[in-house]
């Protein structure tokens, strides 16, 4: 849209032009409203969010939608929908205003069949909502590994009830796939490379990711919990039935975020995070780690932590992972792991940091980490590094044992088979 | 609906259609599709003259909008009345409208001076439904202000201080982004109208001296006598004489903790900027706090504030920027407040410390 001084647009004209009315015979089949692309996407579209009313759908026409703003939707239960992937696609090249493509508040709302591309800032965000359902879509940038790249491709946080189904997200600066503060969620049957996190649990309670790949980023499937956000000490991410490789890019996150801190060639990290299950996943040709445990230590030594959010648990217990295949990881590390691991190659594909809650009584071993029946490519045991990050001094006992670790605990059930 | 027929002085809107349904809106409905139909001004629409019954006041401690200067107003339902709170939720009769308008001085060395109305803003108190929020865009001749659901973004002409014409854009918020500061725990909430923000002496909204708070309940806005005003809380102004630390906190309230705080839209986050707690964890005003999702919005900085060190934090890096994905607030700022970073500066700079410790 042009800068206009003082111009105000034709309310009412617009609205029966642009939005298009819901007794409107010519709608498409299943839509309340429609809007195709036009020379002002940015009011038509947004004035056919506006109007959506409780439970609608929306649909959004083929070809290229061109906006300069935020798009924002407050309705509940409203649909969003394109034609397809390939054929709706909003171009955000242009955006000069607001910090995401499209903001969700409304509860119970669903956005599909379409691509979202060229943010300034995140694709996708949902913030403090009930039930939002990202399906069938893709948000991509379109420059490799660029810094101008928007940080997340979908960003549900503080959500209950997240359903992310056959997603694809391409070139965030952060997690392509990211879910933060949230509960209950099913992450699965999506995709993300070339993003420095390919998927990102974080500060969560109960995911279940399954059936997704991530390729191509600096690390694929972080399950974090970090310091002082409002939510704390996620648990429960169940992920299976994943294909997790060659993530090997190498880190391009803004300095000073966390995700800065992954290894390029990591295949799955857990940061902090308790009572997850990693089972029946696919990890390989990870140059890093296959997959591996982790305390906030390793971010923070001088463990500031504990002053900065006395209520923030630094440390991965209690994780159970198992009937894992992992093949071809930890061969050519990054700078961190060559550090921590400097005699070992490949690094075994997987790992514990070691280090245990000063507060926590593990005589029951009810906060032992257990690894179970994972294997290379050849069906025998997959390799294992006790990493002793809080040894006295560190790393003095680090060793390859995972005899003390060979356990199961209870299954998460997934609640959606 | 009935506002509308209350508030003294005005006609029903002549007509109103629209998408939302197949036959005609009722008339007599909120939205109005011109500001004059509100009936809140007498004389020309520009005046801003209030109607009998429509209440001026100011706030301490504004949200800074890229030079607009802001002329406010409550308007009570006939016979209606607030319930006083002496902490920031007033209560409210339904039919009741807040109305803001937005100015700018067309001489930036005429401060006060002629100004151009661009926009007015109501939150409009409905049965059911709580506050909810309509835009009005005013002409270009001044005289009317049309309802404007979709955002806009407009060039405002001045001549600045050196006496050069100038233009800066201004943006129009949709109504839903109203809510990206109105909203907490999923309800529209009232962010001036609350005891510190109007408990302060000086020039108030109807052009006199004195105590806003005070002047309020002399105009009948309370169902009740107020507490007297000295025991209630307060913000500073943030450019008065009062101790710096108070000045940045009134500061960040008013800018930053519409989002920043537990209920509100970056409560994730997990900072809290509110000006209520003498005396917070420091990481909640972002002191030595890592930053959550902030992505490049760190600037490569470590810490949200850095004591000592306002080169360091990342609040000073987002309040400098203009960068859509960087700058904060998000909406609907396009240049940086410099009093306000000068002030949040200082206050960083005069932080114990230095520096967060460390690996």
């Amino acid at each position: 849209m042009q800068p206009r001084f003082f111009a105000f647009f034709p309310l009412l004209a617009g609205l029966a032009a642009a939005a298009g009315c819901g007794d409107d015979a010519t709608l498409p089949a299943g839509c309340d409203q429609f809007v195709a692309p036009s020379d002002d996407d940015d009011t038509a579209v947004q004035e056919m969010f506006l109007a959506l009313e409780d439970g609608q759908t929306g649909c959004l026409g083929a070809g290229t939608f061109r906006f300069t703003r935020e798009l924002t939707l407050s309705a509940d239960g409203v649909t969003i929908r394109g034609t397809s992937q390939d054929d709706t696609v909003l171009d955000f090249s242009a955006q000069d205003v607001g910090g995401s493509g499209i903001k969700i508040s409304g509860d119970g709302v669903t956005i599909r069949d379409l691509t979202v591309q060229d943010t300034p800032g995140d694709g996708i965000t949902a913030g403090s909502v009930q039930d939002i359902t990202y399906e069938a879509l893709t948000v991509r940038w379109t420059a490799m590994y660029d810094t101008d790249n928007g940080a997340y491709g979908v960003y549900p946080v503080k959500a209950e009830g997240v359903v992310i189904r056959g997603v694809t997200v391409v070139g965030a600066r952060d997690a392509g796939i990211y879910v933060g503060q949230s509960r209950n969620i099913l992450v699965e049957d999506s995709v993300a490379h070339d993003n420095v996190a390919g998927i990102e649990i974080e500060n969560s309670f109960d995911a279940v990711v399954r059936n997704n790949e991530a390729f191509d980023n600096t690390g694929g499937l972080l399950i974090f919990n970090l310091p002082t956000l409002e939510t704390k000490n996620g648990e429960r991410t169940l992920a299976y039935g994943n294909d997790i490789h060659d993530n090997n890019v190498d880190n391009w996150g803004e300095p000073g975020t966390a995700v800065a801190e992954v290894p390029r060639g990591t295949g799955i990290l857990v940061l902090s995070a308790d009572a997850n299950e990693l089972r029946d996943n696919r990890i390989y040709d990870n140059d890093s780690f296959g997959i591996i445990l982790s305390s906030y230590i390793i971010l923070d030594p001088a463990k500031n932590f504990e002053t900065a959010d006395p209520q923030f648990d630094a440390y991965a217990e209690a994780n159970y992972v198992h009937d894992n295949v992992l093949d071809g990881n930890g061969a050519n590390p990054d700078d961190l792991p060559d550090q921590l691991v400097p005699n070992l190659r490949p690094i075994p594909a997987l790992g514990w940091d070691g280090c245990e809650h000063p507060d926590h009584d593990n005589t029951t071993g009810m906060y032992t980490n257990c690894f179970e029946n994972n294997t290379d490519g050849t069906g025998a045991p997959a390799s294992f590094l006790f990493v002793d990050v809080c040894g006295t001094p560190p790393f003095a006992n680090q060793n390859t044992d995972f005899g003390p670790y060979e356990c199961s605990r209870p299954p998460i059930e997934d609640p959606n088979p | 609906m009935t506002a509308r027929a209350q508030v003294a002085g005005g006609v029903f809107a002549a007509l109103l259609t629209g998408c939302s349904g197949s036959s005609p809106a009722d008339p007599g409905e909120i939205p109005y599709d011109r500001l004059s139909d509100y009936g809140f001004f007498v004389g020309p629409l520009s005046d801003l003259e209030p109607a009998q019954g429509v209440v001026p006041y100011r706030v301490v401690s504004p949200l800074w909008a890229d030079f607009a200067g802001k002329a406010r107003f409550l308007v009570l339902p006939e016979g209606g009345r607030a319930t006083f709170d002496a902490a920031e939720t007033w209560s409210f009769p339904s039919g009741t409208i807040v109305v803001k308008n937005f100015f700018f001085d067309v001489d930036r060395r005429d401060e006060g001076g002629k100004a151009r109305i661009v926009e007015t803003r109501l939150l409009v108190r409905e049965a059911g439904e709580g506050w909810v929020p309509y835009t009005y865009v005013w002409d270009e001749d001044q005289t009317e202000a049309y309802f404007h659901a979709a955002g806009d973004r407009l060039t405002i002409a001045y001549i600045d201080a050196q006496g050069n014409d100038a233009e800066q854009e201004y943006i129009v918020p949709n109504t839903d982004e109203c809510d990206s500061c109105h909203a907490r725990d999923d309800r529209t909430r009232l962010l001036g109208l609350a005891t510190p923000q109007v408990n302060f002496e000086g020039l108030l909204g109807d052009g006199t001296t004195g105590n806003q708070l005070e002047r309020l309940a002399d105009a009948g806005v309370f169902d009740g006598p107020l507490p007297p005003v000295q025991d209630l809380p307060r913000f500073s102004d943030p450019f008065g004489p009062d101790p710096l630390e108070a000045r940045a906190r009134s500061y960040l309230h008013a800018n930053c903790s519409h989002c920043h705080r537990p209920g509100g839209d970056a409560a994730q986050a997990g900072l809290d900027f509110t000006a209520f707690d003498p005396d917070p964890l420091p990481a909640k005003l972002g002191v030595c706090k890592e930053p959550a999702a902030a992505g490049p919005g760190t600037g490569g900085r470590e810490y949200d504030v850095v004591p000592g060190a306002p080169d360091e934090s990342i609040l000073v890096y987002r309040m400098e920027s203009t960068d859509p994905e960087i700058r904060m607030p998000e909406l609907p700022i396009r240049i940086p407040h410099a009093e306000g970073v000068a002030l949040v500066r200082a206050w960083i700079a005069g932080l114990d410390g230095p520096g967060c410790g460390g690996p």
